[in-house]
């Protein structure tokens, strides 16, 4: 994960700003500050999502998440602080549009519509043309598996559907970033999973994914980075890919397994190291969890909501 | 269809329960009401010494036009009313609802600009109030064929009625789209339309019960009560063309500009503050 920016880079200045929009991250939040009123929502955050990445956001309720979301999804604007979107600043909210799908936790519907009726007419508002918005409406609806649901009444559909039509509506103007607020709230066990196969399948496409959740064990299945928000202040962001925190279970000859919080590679092969020395039989040492939930706790320093 | 929220405005709102009883009732209720109106026109000007039959057939001509005329004054009159509760009640809902349903967000981000999204509500509305005022057509017809009343009068009226519910529907948008439930804003609807109706014509009334109390008598403030008169809607009824006798219009000449200046205002102000209600980024829509 890149580092942010913070007020003494020589990002901070905006007319210094270089970088293209190929290589330009694809969210970047320079001393954004979101009040309301008295209430500070979101606190001097300085942060990055790299392009291509699946980018968690997590914190306890009130932390500013779905605030942070909707200032990048141009919805409402920051009170102070800078932010780009691919590159490009978000003062000009009709240029970022096009680069952002926006699925919000609960999927607004309008009453008598077919789900491609509701597709369609999105596609029309995002301006597809008419030759290709009918096959653009069949392709979302076999990614998100929805295609037999075509023609049935939107507000029939069950809430984990509404989750998938939700996301079809975020991609048919085909954005560079997903950004989902607390999109698997509510959803079964299945439609969690499928969900969260159907976002390694969009960023497998190149789709960048900024997503929010209180499920810590879900995002540390999807993502790569993690950003940790708190009262509105960023209090952690870290990468995933690396695993230098985790969680390994070691089974042993005979059936017997047991679970250790490790901080590395050398420190998992300095256990297997003593437990050989102690003459266990060690049969195999299994990753099965980057430890977000002890960052997490780490980050906020056991603090909970 | 340019504007695809008026393509979907309109495929919601024929398939709701209410569009496939509204409009039957639209056209059912006041055809009773004219037949009603009909009898009890023709029982007073009887009761009163008219000298005819009951029934159109046998009627003395003047007696024929009296009562055409009478209805037809009537039929305008219940229509305005039943439009001042009928627009904010139908439109005072539609941006407030897509708030209140979460589905104005989405809408704010795509590539429809906010002029687009208020003028597609704005359009879809008052098609369908159109289309409902229609309905009504036959009723106006039954006055017209009793005679008393031109063409050009009929005519006239439906385009005032028109003009009226534009700005009726205008207004209505405005307090819709800078309110977030759809029940607050069509009472808040309710009240800023009655207001605009009746305020000016309130105001009038006094002024001149004030005058006359004064000792100057209706004459004395004729000016400032027909420009105070000019601001409400229904104002734009002094442009129907009225038989010659029966012209006995308060608003005429130069107000008469004025209360179409007032429309242009109104409407056009609404429009824009309700436009300014579904720009994003804004606070509100947190």
């Amino acid at each position: 994960m890149t580092t942010p920016p913070t007020h003494g880079d020589e990002l901070a200045d905006p007319g210094s700003i270089t970088t293209t929009e190929a290589d330009a991250p694809a969210v970047l939040m320079r001393n954004v500050t979101k009040r309301y009123g008295t209430k500070v929502a979101l606190d001097d955050v300085s942060l990055v999502v790299d392009q291509g990445s699946i980018c968690g956001l997590i914190g306890p309720n009130g932390a500013g998440k779905s605030t942070l979301m909707s200032i990048v999804a141009t919805l409402i604007t920051a009170s102070t602080g800078q932010v780009e979107v691919f590159g490009r600043s978000i003062d000009r909210p009709s240029d970022i549009r096009k680069l952002i799908g926006y699925v919000p936790d609960v999927l607004g519907t309008y009453s008598g519509l077919t789900v491609e009726e509701y597709l369609l007419f999105f596609a029309d508002a995002y301006h597809v043309s008419r030759e290709n918005r009918d096959a653009l409406v069949d392709g979302l609806l076999e990614l998100v598996d929805l295609t037999g649901k075509k023609d049935a009444d939107i507000n029939t559909l069950s809430r984990g559907m509404k989750q998938r039509i939700g996301l079809a509506r975020g991609l048919v103007h085909e954005p560079r970033l997903l950004i989902l607020d607390e999109p698997a709230s509510g959803l079964d066990p299945r439609a969690r999973i499928e969900l969260r196969d159907i976002l390694l399948h969009l960023n497998s496409m190149g789709v960048t994914v900024l997503i929010s959740s209180h499920i810590l064990s879900e995002l540390e299945e999807l993502c790569s980075d993690v950003i940790v928000l708190e009262q509105g202040r960023l209090v952690g962001m870290e990468g995933l890919d690396d695993q230098s925190v985790r969680v390994v279970t070691v089974s042993f000859l005979g059936g017997e397994v047991e679970s250790f919080e490790l901080d590395g590679d050398e420190a998992q092969v300095e256990l297997v190291r003593t437990l050989v020395t102690q003459g266990r039989q060690v049969l195999s040492v299994e990753i099965v969890s980057t430890g977000l939930e002890e960052r997490f706790m780490r980050m906020t320093e056991g603090r909970t909501n | 269809m340019a504007n695809p929220l008026v393509r979907l405005e309109f495929m919601r709102r024929f398939r709701t329960p209410a569009a496939a009883w509204g409009i039957p009732l639209a056209m059912v209720l006041p055809g009773l009401a004219v037949i009603a109106m009909y009898g009890t026109t023709v029982a007073a000007n009887d009761w009163v010494g008219g000298n005819m039959d009951v029934g159109a057939v046998g009627m003395e001509p003047q007696v024929q036009n009296a009562v055409g005329l009478g209805m037809f004054s009537t039929v305008a009159s219940m229509l305005m009313l039943t439009l001042i509760v009928l627009v904010p009640a139908f439109v005072g809902g539609s941006i407030a609802g897509e708030r209140h349903s979460q589905t104005l967000q989405p809408l704010q981000l795509t590539a429809m600009t906010p002029g687009q999204i208020v003028w597609g509500k704005f359009v879809s509305s008052l098609a369908y109030l159109m289309l409902i005022i229609l309905c009504v057509s036959p009723v106006i017809v039954v006055p017209f064929l009793l005679g008393g009343i031109p063409a050009s009068t009929v005519i006239g009226s439906y385009l005032a009625i028109f003009v009226i519910c534009f700005e009726f529907a205008a207004v209505s948008l405005a307090v819709s789209a800078i309110t977030s439930r759809p029940a607050t804003a069509i009472v808040a609807a309710l009240l800023v339309v009655g207001f605009i109706v009746l305020a000016p014509i309130i105001a009038t009334g006094l002024a001149m019960a004030l005058a006359a109390a004064d000792g100057r008598g209706f004459q004395a403030d004729q000016s400032v009560l027909k420009y105070i008169s000019t601001i409400s809607p229904i104002s734009i009824g002094s442009l129907v063309p009225i038989p010659k006798p029966n012209d006995i219009r308060f608003i005429n000449g130069a107000y008469q500009v004025l209360s179409v200046i007032w429309f242009l205002t109104i409407s056009s102000l609404s429009l824009l503050l309700a436009r300014r209600g579904v720009t994003a980024p804004v606070e509100r829509d947190r």
